[in-house]
Protein backbone atom coordinates (compact mmCIF):
# COMPACT_ATOMS: atom_id res chain seq x y z
CA UNK A 1 0.00 0.00 0.00
CA UNK A 2 3.19 2.47 0.95
CA UNK A 3 3.59 2.93 -3.07
CA UNK A 4 0.10 5.00 -2.75
CA UNK A 5 1.55 7.26 -0.32
CA UNK A 6 4.05 10.22 -1.42
CA UNK A 7 7.58 8.85 -0.43
CA UNK A 8 10.50 10.31 0.73
CA UNK A 9 13.99 9.06 -0.16
CA UNK A 10 16.29 11.96 0.54
CA UNK A 11 17.39 13.99 4.10
CA UNK A 12 16.09 16.83 2.05
CA UNK A 13 13.05 15.98 1.14
CA UNK A 14 12.28 15.13 4.87
CA UNK A 15 14.02 18.86 5.64
CA UNK A 16 11.32 19.95 3.15
CA UNK A 17 8.62 18.25 4.42
CA UNK A 18 8.70 18.74 8.25
CA UNK A 19 9.51 23.21 7.11
CA UNK A 20 7.14 23.54 4.65
CA UNK A 21 4.26 21.78 5.94
CA UNK A 22 1.72 24.81 7.67
CA UNK A 23 -0.95 24.23 9.88
CA UNK A 24 -1.16 20.40 9.35
CA UNK A 25 -0.20 18.17 11.01
CA UNK A 26 2.72 16.06 9.77
CA UNK A 27 2.68 12.34 9.43
CA UNK A 28 6.03 10.83 8.84
CA UNK A 29 5.66 6.88 8.60
CA UNK A 30 9.28 5.12 9.18
CA UNK A 31 9.10 1.73 8.21
CA UNK A 32 10.04 -1.07 5.55
CA UNK A 33 8.03 -1.58 2.15
CA UNK A 34 7.66 -5.18 2.87
CA UNK A 35 7.07 -5.62 6.40
CA UNK A 36 3.76 -6.67 7.32
CA UNK A 37 3.15 -4.70 9.77
CA UNK A 38 4.04 -2.14 7.66
CA UNK A 39 1.71 -2.82 4.74
CA UNK A 40 -0.87 -2.97 7.48
CA UNK A 41 -0.08 0.69 8.45
CA UNK A 42 -0.04 2.05 5.77
CA UNK A 43 -3.39 0.66 4.60
CA UNK A 44 -4.75 2.66 7.52
CA UNK A 45 -2.56 5.77 6.35
CA UNK A 46 -3.62 5.56 3.02
CA UNK A 47 -7.29 4.65 3.45
CA UNK A 48 -7.42 8.14 5.91
CA UNK A 49 -5.06 10.14 4.20
CA UNK A 50 -8.10 11.58 2.24
CA UNK A 51 -10.58 11.89 5.25
CA UNK A 52 -7.34 13.81 7.09
CA UNK A 53 -6.26 15.88 4.24
CA UNK A 54 -7.17 19.25 5.88
CA UNK A 55 -5.93 18.11 9.33
CA UNK A 56 -2.85 15.85 8.26
CA UNK A 57 -0.32 15.72 5.29
CA UNK A 58 1.46 11.91 4.99
CA UNK A 59 4.24 10.48 4.07
CA UNK A 60 6.53 7.46 4.03
CA UNK A 61 10.24 7.04 4.44
CA UNK A 62 12.37 4.10 4.49
CA UNK A 63 14.40 3.60 7.06
CA UNK A 64 17.41 1.85 5.87
CA UNK A 65 17.55 5.16 3.21
CA UNK A 66 18.22 8.08 5.53
CA UNK A 67 20.05 7.06 8.27
CA UNK A 68 20.60 10.40 9.55
CA UNK A 69 17.28 10.82 10.63
CA UNK A 70 17.06 6.98 11.52
CA UNK A 71 19.43 7.75 13.89
CA UNK A 72 18.39 11.42 14.92
CA UNK A 73 15.04 10.06 15.92
CA UNK A 74 15.97 6.78 17.52
CA UNK A 75 14.09 4.54 15.48
CA UNK A 76 14.74 0.68 16.58
CA UNK A 77 11.12 -0.38 16.31
CA UNK A 78 9.72 -0.39 12.87
CA UNK A 79 6.99 0.68 12.07
CA UNK A 80 7.36 4.31 13.88
CA UNK A 81 5.10 7.03 13.27
CA UNK A 82 6.51 10.94 14.27
CA UNK A 83 4.28 14.09 13.95
CA UNK A 84 5.19 17.48 13.69
CA UNK A 85 3.81 20.50 13.66
CA UNK A 86 4.54 23.80 11.59
CA UNK A 87 8.50 22.40 12.19
CA UNK A 88 7.93 21.42 15.86
CA UNK A 89 7.95 17.84 17.12
CA UNK A 90 4.52 16.71 18.40
CA UNK A 91 4.93 14.15 21.91
CA UNK A 92 2.32 12.25 22.72
CA UNK A 93 1.22 10.40 25.69
CA UNK A 94 0.66 6.82 24.90
CA UNK A 95 0.91 5.07 28.25
CA UNK A 96 4.38 3.52 26.54
CA UNK A 97 8.04 4.36 27.47
CA UNK A 98 8.44 5.91 24.35
CA UNK A 99 6.43 9.59 23.77
CA UNK A 100 8.04 10.55 20.97
CA UNK A 101 6.72 8.31 18.42
CA UNK A 102 3.96 5.60 17.89
CA UNK A 103 5.29 2.13 17.34
CA UNK A 104 3.91 -0.47 15.54
CA UNK A 105 0.47 -0.46 13.72
CA UNK A 106 -2.97 1.33 14.60
CA UNK A 107 -5.63 -1.30 15.58
CA UNK A 108 -8.20 0.70 13.32
CA UNK A 109 -8.72 3.52 10.65
CA UNK A 110 -10.94 5.72 13.94
CA UNK A 111 -7.80 5.14 16.26
CA UNK A 112 -5.52 7.01 13.71
CA UNK A 113 -7.97 9.43 12.68
CA UNK A 114 -8.77 10.53 16.44
CA UNK A 115 -5.35 10.43 17.31
CA UNK A 116 -4.24 13.31 14.48
CA UNK A 117 -7.46 15.14 15.45
CA UNK A 118 -6.29 15.48 19.30
CA UNK A 119 -2.82 16.41 18.02
CA UNK A 120 -4.02 18.79 15.49
CA UNK A 121 -6.38 20.64 18.43
CA UNK A 122 -3.61 20.81 20.84
CA UNK A 123 -1.11 22.02 18.37
CA UNK A 124 -3.45 24.86 17.66
CA UNK A 125 -4.12 25.04 21.55
CA UNK A 126 -0.01 25.61 21.70
CA UNK A 127 0.48 22.23 23.13
CA UNK A 128 3.44 20.15 22.55
CA UNK A 129 2.59 17.46 24.26
CA UNK A 130 -0.89 15.38 24.26
CA UNK A 131 -2.33 12.58 25.88
CA UNK A 132 -3.55 9.90 23.24
CA UNK A 133 -6.82 8.99 22.54
CA UNK A 134 -6.50 5.62 21.64
CA UNK A 135 -7.17 2.77 23.86
CA UNK A 136 -4.36 1.79 25.73
CA UNK A 137 -5.33 -1.63 24.97
CA UNK A 138 -5.21 -1.28 21.43
CA UNK A 139 -1.72 0.44 21.23
CA UNK A 140 1.24 -1.91 20.65
CA UNK A 141 2.99 -3.29 23.65
CA UNK A 142 7.23 -2.61 23.84
CA UNK A 143 9.65 -2.12 25.82
CA UNK A 144 12.99 0.07 25.70
CA UNK A 145 16.04 -1.55 27.01
CA UNK A 146 17.86 1.10 28.46
CA UNK A 147 21.86 1.36 27.36
CA UNK A 148 24.62 3.44 28.91
CA UNK A 149 22.29 5.46 31.17
CA UNK B 1 -28.30 11.69 -61.75
CA UNK B 2 -30.94 14.13 -60.37
CA UNK B 3 -28.26 15.78 -58.08
CA UNK B 4 -26.28 16.31 -60.70
CA UNK B 5 -28.70 17.94 -62.75
CA UNK B 6 -29.65 20.07 -59.91
CA UNK B 7 -26.46 21.39 -59.12
CA UNK B 8 -25.43 21.44 -62.78
CA UNK B 9 -28.77 23.75 -63.67
CA UNK B 10 -28.04 26.79 -60.76
CA UNK B 11 -24.26 25.80 -61.96
CA UNK B 12 -22.95 26.63 -58.64
CA UNK B 13 -21.02 23.89 -56.62
CA UNK B 14 -20.19 23.83 -52.78
CA UNK B 15 -16.95 25.97 -52.45
CA UNK B 16 -19.42 29.15 -53.66
CA UNK B 17 -21.11 29.15 -50.66
CA UNK B 18 -19.87 30.60 -47.48
CA UNK B 19 -21.27 30.68 -44.08
CA UNK B 20 -22.01 33.70 -42.21
CA UNK B 21 -22.22 32.86 -38.36
CA UNK B 22 -24.26 35.52 -37.63
CA UNK B 23 -27.57 35.04 -40.00
CA UNK B 24 -26.55 31.48 -39.68
CA UNK B 25 -27.26 30.29 -42.85
CA UNK B 26 -25.39 29.66 -46.60
CA UNK B 27 -24.93 32.11 -48.94
CA UNK B 28 -23.79 32.71 -52.18
CA UNK B 29 -23.22 36.34 -52.64
CA UNK B 30 -19.27 36.63 -51.74
CA UNK B 31 -18.96 39.81 -49.89
CA UNK B 32 -21.55 41.42 -50.60
CA UNK B 33 -23.55 39.54 -48.27
CA UNK B 34 -22.57 41.83 -45.33
CA UNK B 35 -23.83 44.69 -46.56
CA UNK B 36 -27.44 43.10 -47.08
CA UNK B 37 -30.80 43.98 -45.05
CA UNK B 38 -31.15 40.99 -42.90
CA UNK B 39 -27.30 40.74 -42.21
CA UNK B 40 -27.44 44.77 -40.88
CA UNK B 41 -30.15 43.94 -38.92
CA UNK B 42 -28.74 40.78 -37.62
CA UNK B 43 -25.46 42.78 -36.62
CA UNK B 44 -27.41 45.46 -35.32
CA UNK B 45 -29.97 43.72 -33.29
CA UNK B 46 -26.33 41.88 -31.26
CA UNK B 47 -24.52 45.20 -30.63
CA UNK B 48 -28.02 46.39 -29.55
CA UNK B 49 -27.91 43.72 -27.12
CA UNK B 50 -24.56 43.02 -26.07
CA UNK B 51 -24.04 46.58 -25.50
CA UNK B 52 -27.26 46.48 -22.99
CA UNK B 53 -25.31 44.09 -21.23
CA UNK B 54 -21.69 45.79 -20.87
CA UNK B 55 -24.08 49.12 -19.78
CA UNK B 56 -25.83 47.38 -16.61
CA UNK B 57 -22.04 45.67 -16.25
CA UNK B 58 -20.21 48.80 -16.27
CA UNK B 59 -20.85 50.47 -12.86
CA UNK B 60 -20.05 47.39 -10.86
CA UNK B 61 -16.63 47.64 -12.54
CA UNK B 62 -16.20 50.74 -10.46
CA UNK B 63 -17.88 49.61 -7.14
CA UNK B 64 -17.55 46.16 -6.94
CA UNK B 65 -19.91 43.83 -5.78
CA UNK B 66 -19.57 40.60 -3.87
CA UNK B 67 -22.54 38.67 -3.46
CA UNK B 68 -22.93 35.74 -0.94
CA UNK B 69 -23.61 31.73 -2.45
CA UNK B 70 -23.01 30.93 -5.57
CA UNK B 71 -23.62 32.48 -9.34
CA UNK B 72 -22.50 29.66 -12.10
CA UNK B 73 -24.03 31.81 -14.77
CA UNK B 74 -22.85 31.91 -17.93
CA UNK B 75 -22.71 34.30 -21.23
CA UNK B 76 -22.52 34.35 -24.63
CA UNK B 77 -19.43 36.67 -26.65
CA UNK B 78 -20.95 37.00 -29.91
CA UNK B 79 -17.34 38.35 -31.26
CA UNK B 80 -15.54 35.12 -30.16
CA UNK B 81 -18.20 32.89 -30.05
CA UNK B 82 -17.40 31.36 -26.57
CA UNK B 83 -19.36 30.95 -23.81
CA UNK B 84 -17.44 32.66 -20.82
CA UNK B 85 -18.01 32.35 -17.01
CA UNK B 86 -19.98 35.72 -15.79
CA UNK B 87 -19.11 35.68 -12.39
CA UNK B 88 -16.14 34.86 -10.35
CA UNK B 89 -17.68 32.28 -7.97
CA UNK B 90 -16.13 30.24 -4.72
CA UNK B 91 -17.97 27.95 -2.19
CA UNK B 92 -18.75 30.78 -0.35
CA UNK B 93 -18.86 33.88 -2.22
CA UNK B 94 -19.37 35.14 -5.62
CA UNK B 95 -17.94 38.50 -7.20
CA UNK B 96 -20.13 40.22 -9.52
CA UNK B 97 -19.48 39.86 -13.33
CA UNK B 98 -15.60 39.00 -12.40
CA UNK B 99 -15.18 36.98 -15.55
CA UNK B 100 -16.84 39.28 -17.80
CA UNK B 101 -14.82 41.86 -17.21
CA UNK B 102 -11.83 39.65 -17.20
CA UNK B 103 -13.26 38.60 -20.22
CA UNK B 104 -13.88 41.89 -22.27
CA UNK B 105 -9.81 42.82 -20.84
CA UNK B 106 -8.53 39.41 -22.41
CA UNK B 107 -6.32 39.99 -25.48
CA UNK B 108 -7.88 37.41 -27.28
CA UNK B 109 -11.20 39.51 -27.19
CA UNK B 110 -9.82 42.45 -28.66
CA UNK B 111 -8.11 40.74 -31.19
CA UNK B 112 -11.93 38.71 -32.22
CA UNK B 113 -13.29 42.40 -31.31
CA UNK B 114 -10.80 43.87 -34.27
CA UNK B 115 -11.40 41.39 -36.43
CA UNK B 116 -15.41 40.88 -36.09
CA UNK B 117 -15.44 44.33 -36.91
CA UNK B 118 -13.62 44.28 -39.78
CA UNK B 119 -15.45 41.46 -41.43
CA UNK B 120 -19.05 42.74 -40.66
CA UNK B 121 -18.06 46.19 -41.65
CA UNK B 122 -19.35 48.01 -38.14
CA UNK B 123 -19.60 51.37 -37.26
CA UNK B 124 -15.73 51.64 -35.66
CA UNK B 125 -17.22 54.08 -32.79
CA UNK B 126 -18.85 51.63 -31.43
CA UNK B 127 -16.41 49.56 -30.62
CA UNK B 128 -14.64 50.90 -27.31
CA UNK B 129 -17.65 50.18 -25.16
CA UNK B 130 -17.09 46.37 -26.23
CA UNK B 131 -13.56 46.68 -24.84
CA UNK B 132 -11.50 47.12 -21.91
CA UNK B 133 -8.16 48.41 -21.09
CA UNK B 134 -5.88 46.35 -18.67
CA UNK B 135 -5.56 49.36 -16.55
CA UNK B 136 -9.05 50.17 -16.28
CA UNK B 137 -9.31 46.46 -15.24
CA UNK B 138 -6.33 46.77 -12.85
CA UNK B 139 -7.17 50.04 -11.20
CA UNK B 140 -10.92 50.11 -10.92
CA UNK B 141 -10.60 46.69 -9.28
CA UNK B 142 -11.38 48.09 -5.32
CA UNK B 143 -10.84 46.19 -2.91
CA UNK B 144 -8.56 42.68 -2.53
CA UNK B 145 -8.89 39.82 -4.90
CA UNK B 146 -10.67 37.06 -4.13
CA UNK B 147 -7.72 34.68 -3.46
CA UNK B 148 -6.53 37.58 -1.07
CA UNK B 149 -9.60 37.45 0.79
CA UNK B 150 -9.50 33.98 1.28
CA UNK B 151 -6.29 34.01 2.24
CA UNK B 152 -6.89 36.70 4.94
CA UNK B 153 -9.70 35.09 6.29
CA UNK B 154 -7.90 32.29 6.58
CA UNK B 155 -4.79 33.35 8.65
CA UNK B 156 -7.71 35.33 10.77
CA UNK B 157 -9.04 32.04 11.95
CA UNK B 158 -5.66 30.50 13.49
CA UNK B 159 -4.69 31.03 16.48
CA UNK B 160 -1.94 33.36 17.71
CA UNK B 161 -0.47 30.44 20.43
CA UNK B 162 -0.81 27.35 17.89
CA UNK B 163 2.59 25.40 17.92
CA UNK B 164 5.12 26.86 15.81
CA UNK B 165 3.50 29.96 15.06
CA UNK B 166 6.59 31.57 14.52
CA UNK B 167 8.45 28.64 12.92
CA UNK B 168 11.10 31.19 10.44
CA UNK B 169 11.04 28.43 7.18
CA UNK B 170 12.91 31.24 5.28
CA UNK B 171 16.20 30.08 7.53
CA UNK B 172 18.81 28.65 5.73
CA UNK B 173 18.29 24.73 5.52
CA UNK B 174 21.66 22.89 4.83
CA UNK B 175 22.81 19.83 5.23
CA UNK B 176 23.21 20.62 8.81
CA UNK B 177 20.03 21.46 9.63
CA UNK B 178 17.94 19.34 12.23
CA UNK B 179 14.28 19.53 13.29
CA UNK B 180 13.70 19.90 16.81
CA UNK B 181 13.01 16.56 18.37
CA UNK B 182 11.95 15.74 22.08
CA UNK B 183 13.82 13.35 23.75
CA UNK B 184 13.24 9.09 24.12
CA UNK B 185 13.23 10.10 28.08
CA UNK B 186 10.68 12.22 29.70
CA UNK B 187 13.83 14.21 31.20
CA UNK B 188 15.88 16.67 30.13
CA UNK B 189 15.11 19.60 27.17
CA UNK B 190 13.93 19.23 23.81
CA UNK B 191 16.97 20.61 22.09
CA UNK B 192 19.22 18.46 23.79
CA UNK B 193 19.55 16.00 21.07
CA UNK B 194 20.19 18.36 18.67
CA UNK B 195 23.01 19.93 20.36
CA UNK B 196 24.51 16.76 20.74
CA UNK B 197 24.22 15.84 17.00
CA UNK B 198 25.82 19.29 16.63
CA UNK B 199 28.73 18.60 19.08
CA UNK B 200 28.94 15.16 16.98
CA UNK B 201 28.39 13.02 19.87
CA UNK B 202 26.54 10.10 18.33
CA UNK B 203 24.60 8.45 20.67
CA UNK B 204 25.01 4.51 20.50
CA UNK B 205 21.90 3.36 19.99
CA UNK B 206 20.25 3.98 23.66
CA UNK B 207 17.38 2.09 22.95
CA UNK B 208 17.41 -1.43 22.39
CA UNK B 209 14.09 -3.12 21.89
CA UNK B 210 12.04 -6.13 22.42
CA UNK B 211 8.10 -5.99 20.78
CA UNK B 212 5.54 -7.96 22.44
CA UNK B 213 3.66 -8.09 19.31
CA UNK B 214 3.83 -6.84 15.68
CA UNK B 215 6.71 -5.13 15.56
CA UNK B 216 10.81 -5.99 14.26
CA UNK B 217 13.62 -4.45 14.83
CA UNK B 218 15.10 -1.89 12.65
CA UNK B 219 18.33 -1.57 13.76
CA UNK B 220 20.28 -4.50 15.07
CA UNK B 221 22.92 -4.00 18.74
Amino acid sequence: MSYLLPRLTTKKEVDQAIRDTAELVLVLRFGREHDSVCQQLDDILFKTSNLLSKMAAIYTVDVDSIPVYTQYFDITLIPATIFFFNGQHMKVDYDRPDHTKFIGSFRNKQDFIDLVEVIFRGAMRGKVMVRSPIDPRNVPKYELLYKEI
Amino acid sequence: MKMMAATKKSEQTIQDFQYCEVCRRHHSQGRKHVYSRTHRDNINAIINKYGKKVKAAKPVLKHPVVDSGVNEENFWCYFCGCEVKKHDTTATATMKYGGFFRHLASQEHRQKTFSFWWDHRIEKSLKNSFLLTQEDYGSKQIGPTVEDLQKHKKQKTLPKGRVGANFDRSSSSGEEWLPSFGRVWQVGRRWKPWQQKRKGRTKASAAQSRPDFSSEEANGP
